[in-house]
């Protein structure tokens, strides 16, 4: 089994990582590669350092890495900015877009499913002045076309959806709306920290101009990200910071060469290995389902067919949602986003397909990668079934049975 | 979220879980709580001659709540009903160490007993 050590739970040494959509570990051969890329016999001079050798070799490697990211989505490598991680991304494309054109359109579109990342970039925009629409998706996480098309104005000036949902791996098919607001001139935003390298991207196809990128979801370290900007047509945004102009001036800053020698790397992996990784999480994802559906009750929050193959969120109605997490804490696996899941809030996404902040709450995600092995599905379902017969056959029943019947029971 | 030795004990080994069955004139039970709030709590008691014989609770909600209600249930056998209408939820509070914004769970609990002490006298005995 997949098992990692956790020194907090010495009764427990080990747990089941089934939270890849949280983040990822570094694969070893990437590690390996940024590991080359710091000490005085490696890589570690300054890539913008044009005026001798070991700055030019650096370099070299960052282009190589930036050549390993715009293959996996079509891109070319002009197009592709180096970020701190798909927040940052998310932050420059959209506030960066909105700022640009502020003096000709002041309205945005987005989903109430978005990562924060997005809709907390929206709420500053709002406080500056903009406009922004929030499209509610189906009770299966889905936006509709006609959604969108009835939400757009003359004055919109960016669309932001993403391609693959955090908490319940619901794909939104890109290309149609990609195509519409082509059409229209608005440009389109895609948060895909979740689908990169994970199911196919393809940015010329799907008529994308922005697209969020982070390194560690996809096994490289965190840190890193990457946004598409697309140059045909011309994409132009207003930079978040100043400085030395690297990057188009888009995000100056000297370059970390190891974090990105790793997006590279982890980029080029997935993309050699994302047909049968899919499919292989596919078909574990359903003999998790399938094994979670022996409890009744349980519901896949999601859709039933455009979704990513890692993820599967589960409400399991009548256990309460902490006390199910802490029944499977030799699991690693999270009640929704980690960025969010502090709060103890029930999760906003599940809130707008319409779950009850009570479903809500009694919800899972598991999100599984490549280290996840069948083993580890056939311990989370034999786990996950005894636990929540456990706590259910502890709740009190809602209607009394016959021979409890005597019984009077306030409150 | 870290929860005490104590309530982890608790939640995962919960002794007095269930329900009773006997004699209905002996029997008593009272809940509290609403799963819609997060926390609910139920006891169940056989008292005999002024004394609880036999305590019982189900619960839905954190492992807090779940352990409080357990130790509770175990507390209760053996004492008289007088003596459990003393319970007091900030020294089952301080037993299982539980943070300060758990001390509503126990509030449940409280009111749970209350329930089942006061479903009790009303049956006159």
């Amino acid at each position: 089994m997949s098992r990692i050590s956790d020194p907090q739970h010495m009764n427990l040494s080990h747990a089941v990582y089934l939270d890849y959509a949280a983040t990822t570990p570094v694969d070893p051969r990437v590690a390996q590669r940024m590991a080359a890329c710091l000490t005085l016999d490696a890589s570690f001079a300054n890539p913008a350092s044009d005026s001798h050798l070991p700055g030019r070799a650096a370099r070299e490697l960052v282009e190589e890495a930036r050549l390993k990211v715009a293959a996996l989505i079509n891109a070319s490598p002009e197009e592709i900015i180096w970020t701190s991680g798909a927040t940052e991304s998310d932050n420059l494309a959209i506030a960066g877009a909105a700022r640009f054109h502020r003096h000709e359109r002041r309205h945005i579109v987005t989903t109430r499913t978005e990562h924060k990342a997005v809709l907390d970039t929206c709420r500053q925009l709002e406080r500056e002045g903009f406009d922004v629409s929030y499209l509610v998706p189906d009770r299966f996480g889905h936006i509709e076309l006609r959604q969108l098309q009835e939400a757009l104005r003359e004055d919109t000036v960016l669309v932001s959806i993403m391609h693959v949902n955090n908490e319940t791996g619901v794909v939104q098919e890109l290309s149609e709306i990609g195509a519409l607001c082509r059409e229209r001139g608005i440009l389109f935003h895609v948060d895909a920290a979740q689908s990169a390298g994970k199911i196919p991207i393809d940015v010329k196809a799907m008529c994308v101009d922005l697209m969020s990128f982070s390194a560690h979801k996809v096994y490289g370290p965190k840190g890193a990200g990457a946004l598409y900007v697309s140059r045909a047509p011309l994409c132009r945004l207003s930079p978040l910071m100043y400085g030395g102009g690297q990057e188009r001036g888009l995000r100056p800053g000297t370059l970390a060469t190891h974090q990105i020698v790793g997006m590279g790397e982890a980029f080029r992996i997935a993309k050699e290995e994302l047909d049968q990784e899919g499919q292989r999480l596919g078909r574990m994802r359903d003999r998790l389902w399938c094994g979670l559906q022996t409890l009744p009750g349980v519901e896949m929050n999601g859709h039933p067919t455009l979704r990513a193959p890692g993820i599967l969120n589960v409400c399991f109605p009548g256990v309460e949602g902490e006390a199910l997490l802490f029944a499977l804490r030799p699991l690693a696996v999270s009640s929704g986003s980690a960025c969010n899941s502090s709060s103890g809030e029930a999760s906003y996404v599940l809130r707008a397909m319409g779950r009850s902040d009570q479903l809500a709450q009694s919800s899972l995600r598991f999100s599984l990668g490549r280290f996840t092995t069948e083993e580890d599905i056939d311990y989370v379902i034999e786990l996950t079934t005894r636990q929540v017969e456990r706590l259910r056959s502890m709740a009190p029943k809602q209607e009394l049975s016959e021979d409890e019947g005597c019984l009077a029971l306030g409150g | 979220m870290r929860y005490s030795s104590q309530v982890e004990r608790y939640f995962d080994d919960p002794p007095n879980a269930g329900v009773l069955t006997g004699p209905a004139e002996r029997l008593a039970a009272g809940r509290a709580g609403d799963v819609r709030h997060g926390a609910q709590v139920e006891f169940h008691i056989l008292v005999d001659e002024g004394l609880i014989r036999e305590a019982r609770f189900r619960a839905y909600g954190c492992p807090c709540t779940i352990a409080a209600a357990a130790r509770t249930a175990e507390l209760l056998e053996g004492l008289t009903v007088e003596a459990a209408e003393e319970f007091d939820p900030h020294e089952l509070a301080a037993e299982l160490e539980l943070p300060a914004d758990k001390l509503t769970r126990v509030l449940v609990v409280e009111d749970a007993i209350r329930a089942a002490l006061a479903d009790w006298r009303s049956r006159g005995s």
